[in-house]
């Protein structure tokens, strides 16, 4: 962020400074870098939450849902937890929840102020889909196959769903703790 | 380890097995948290064994042998992940690790020429290392250390006397073949099933020889075993199921000719 090669940015630098550099938003290339508030919950901390919540996750045995529900497969797990450190993109976001699905799966979701955002990892396909309370859709919605997935489709939700997620944070009234 | 000593006593054993390098390793779930600062942070708990540290490019996912299979997509948030190496003085030990795998490899290489130092030993000190990552983790916040599957593999390399091909080391490899041939590839991909039948892993199996660069054969093997549960215990009886399994293919793949060479007990 403060890089050598920062030299050819908009900010001031060198005799004039730093007052310019105040209003500059430029956080990619900025020179000078101002201390912020405290984060209510760092980036890292919630994504080494979501994470043990899914590694809890893995530990349910098979029949878990009195019937026979498999174990959480492990490689649906791990894409589980890419897709949130995707996903949770800086600090102050709000905390997923998670739950089980009866096909070895798992799901992530978040509820805000009616507001929802689900990213199912299923055991064949993947969905993921954001709506108010209206049932609006507020992303492009996917739902597909794993074969079939569409890098730039799925790049493209994930990239939305950040933007409802930094929406939703400023909605939040009662921060549920990291436990 | 009571198991492993047990194994061993079942296990056929060699005296100068043409082993020349030995990966042992365990994936886990995914940690984000763990990054070049974190992994740097690691090495200063490892620097006295292994003071060489160099960064490489990470590795993509591993699929499990019972996994479902797994998409990948490029979206990061920070940095891309990245995989550190920290090696022994000599270069014959070889820690990797990166967010999904621990990896200890033993390498023979030309300043050492050591023998192979047995698995044994490599379960010993891979123990110590985990348990120290594991730590490490914890204390660091970064996650639940669970691991999902683990490795162990063997690359063995046969120097060929002349006149010698390597199926006469190798049974699966037709000793009729013409001589003519300027390689020779034998790659296999077997289940590997417990007591009752179920599968447990995979096994991949290759064998090559490529006269043109240099008279010699490789032998590769890699078992997987996926694990049932997360716990230490759990994870070092499949170390131990993996190179049982790994052990008997290389004996049973091989020639009563090889045997003799390597010295089979």
């Amino acid at each position: 962020m403060t890089a050598a090669t920062d030299e050819g940015s908009a900010i001031t630098y060198g005799d004039a400074r730093p007052a310019a550099t105040i209003e500059n938003p430029d956080d990619a290339t900025r020179r000078w870098v101002f201390a912020r508030h405290t984060p209510r919950v760092t980036r890292k901390e919630l994504v080494s939450y979501g994470q043990r919540k899914v590694a809890g996750l893995t530990q349910i045995p098979r029949g878990w849902d009195g019937r026979s529900a498999p174990p959480i497969n492990a490689g649906l797990a791990a894409l589980a937890v890419d897709l949130l450190d995707a996903l949770i993109f800086q600090d102050d976001l709000p905390t997923p929840q998670f739950a089980p699905r009866t096909d070895g799966g798992l799901e992530i979701s978040w509820l805000v102020a009616g507001r929802e955002i689900l990213i199912a990892v299923g055991a064949e396909e993947l969905s993921i889909w954001a709506v108010d309370d209206d049932d609006h859709d507020l992303v492009t919605p996917i739902d597909v196959a794993y074969h079939a997935v569409d890098q730039a489709a799925l790049i493209q939700v994930i990239m939305q769903c950040r933007g409802v997620l930094q929406d939703l944070s400023t909605k939040v009234e009662h921060p549920l703790p990291l436990q | 380890m009571a198991q492993d000593i047990g194994d061993a006593m079942k296990l056929p054993s060699f005296a100068k097995p043409p082993v020349v390098e030995v990966a042992v390793a365990a994936y886990f779930l995914p940690l984000p948290g763990l990054d070049v600062i974190e992994l740097v942070g690691l090495h200063r708990l490892w620097e006295t064994r292994f003071p060489k540290i160099q960064q490489q490019p990470a590795l993509p996912p591993a699929t499990g042998p019972v996994s479902k299979p797994i998409i990948s997509f490029q979206l990061s948030t920070g940095l891309a992940p990245v995989r550190i190496w920290m090696l022994s003085e000599d270069e014959a030990y070889l820690v990797q690790t990166q967010n999904d795998r621990l990896i200890l490899n033993w390498r023979k290489t030309n300043a050492n020429r050591d023998a192979y130092p047995r698995y044994s030993y490599l379960r010993q000190l891979y123990d110590e290392l985990w348990s120290e990552f594991a730590r490490y983790i914890t204390s660091r916040e970064l996650g639940a250390v669970q691991p999902n599957f683990v490795e162990v593999s063997y690359y063995n390399r046969v120097d060929l006397i002349s006149g010698e091909h390597l199926e006469d080391y190798i049974r699966p490899l037709d000793s009729s073949w013409t001589t003519e041939r300027k390689s020779v590839v034998y790659r296999s991909e077997t289940d590997l099933r417990d007591d009752f039948g179920g599968v447990i892993g995979t096994q991949s199996l290759t064998m090559s020889q490529d006269i043109a660069g240099g008279h010699f054969g490789r032998i590769e093997i890699a078992s997987r075993i996926a694990l049932q549960d997360g716990s230490p215990t759990a994870m070092f009886n499949c170390l131990d199921q993996a190179h049982s399994f790994g052990v008997r293919a290389f004996d049973e793949s091989s020639s009563p000719y090889a045997h003799e060479k390597w010295g089979r007990k």
